[in-house]
């Protein structure tokens, strides 16, 4: 009988663990980078991990993760907007190019999936200007590190603009 | 969140429980004597379980006291906030204190003597209770962030 006690106990505490352990899991969230800089430095391709335990709070209500795409940042050439190396970035996404053109404004932290010749995308942030006259690319901009503005290259695609940031939150 | 909270529940429920059964492995592992553990688990039965959970929920509940205090103190705002958290905690240990009572008078309604069913009935129905207190009680721990835009 206490063999069978022990037994029961030992298989109940078993199968809690394993409930508890496998719902964890699969509630954590993988997080991949963004460039927020020059994209011809290597970068980090480590992910991070947001664990079921940490909420988020903008004005005062709790955010839901579903409704966004999260990255974490890699570089600082965002941090005079606030957002700085290492942070995790809420990017509410567009769902067509009209919205863009209508919702998008000067100082926007725009998210680019910048579509390489090699077919590798490279996702980085950027800070809005304006729109070319045909309403196809955008005028983007970084900063430096000492603060200067640094014009993008070259126009970004209407189309690779997929988001805007709308949260930034320090780990 | 919810999960974390469970978590924790059932992380200090288990603990509590081997916590219970700790003299019987003691006794198990150190002892060269031949031990009969229908006598064992009786002795736990009657005493000591009864001791140990009933002890263990009296700390319990002045640890939580004292943490919540000691977690809120810091400004007049978090302090208000605090507060409002003990009134809740009041509100679950009543409620997990009137649920515990109620079932652990099941069993013995329908006639379960003292002894080994009745330690598990007990022990599940002391489970419940801890769960239902830590679920609340370990929100407390977990990671929040503000966004820093606003």
């Amino acid at each position: 009988m206490s063999l069978l006690v022990l037994l029961i106990f030992g298989i109940s505490v078993c199968l809690m663990l394993y409930v508890l352990i496998y719902t964890y899991k699969k509630n954590i969230i993988y997080v991949d980078r963004v460039i927020a800089g020059s994209t011809s430095i290597n970068h980090s391709d480590a992910n991070v991990i947001i664990t079921p335990f940490e909420n988020f709070y903008s004005n005062n209500k709790k955010v839901k993760l579903k409704d966004y795409i999260i990255k974490w940042v890699d570089g600082i050439c965002m941090t005079p907007k606030n957002i700085n190396d290492k942070d995790i970035v809420f990017i509410q996404r567009f769902e067509n190019n009209k919205q863009k053109l209508e919702t998008i404004k000067k100082g926007d932290v725009l998210y680019i999936e910048y579509n390489k010749c090699d077919n590798e995308v490279i996702p980085k942030i950027r800070e809005f200007l304006e729109f070319d006259k045909l309403g196809e690319s955008a005028k983007t901009f970084y900063y430096l590190n000492d603060g200067q503005i640094q014009e993008s290259k070259f126009l970004h695609k209407i189309d690779d603009v997929k988001g805007v940031v709308k949260m930034v939150f320090s780990r | 969140m919810l999960l974390y909270r469970i978590l924790c529940a059932a992380i200090w429920t288990i603990a509590l429980l081997l916590f219970t059964y700790s003299g019987l492995v003691l006794d198990v592992i150190f002892t060269k004597e031949n031990i009969n553990f229908d006598v064992k688990i009786a002795d736990i039965n009657n005493n000591l379980f009864m001791i140990v959970s009933n002890s263990s929920i009296v700390v319990m509940l002045i640890i939580d006291f004292f943490t919540t205090q000691f977690l809120f103190k810091k400004n007049s705002k978090e302090r208000s906030k605090g507060f409002i958290i003990r009134g809740w905690n009041l509100t679950w240990i009543a409620l997990g204190f009137i649920l515990a009572v109620i079932l652990a008078a099941i069993p013995h309604i329908k006639g379960a003597e003292n002894g080994v069913i009745g330690h598990i009935h007990i022990s599940y129905v002391f489970a419940v209770y801890v769960i239902i207190l830590f679920c609340h009680k370990t929100h407390l721990l977990q990671v929040n962030h503000i966004n820093k835009l606003n």
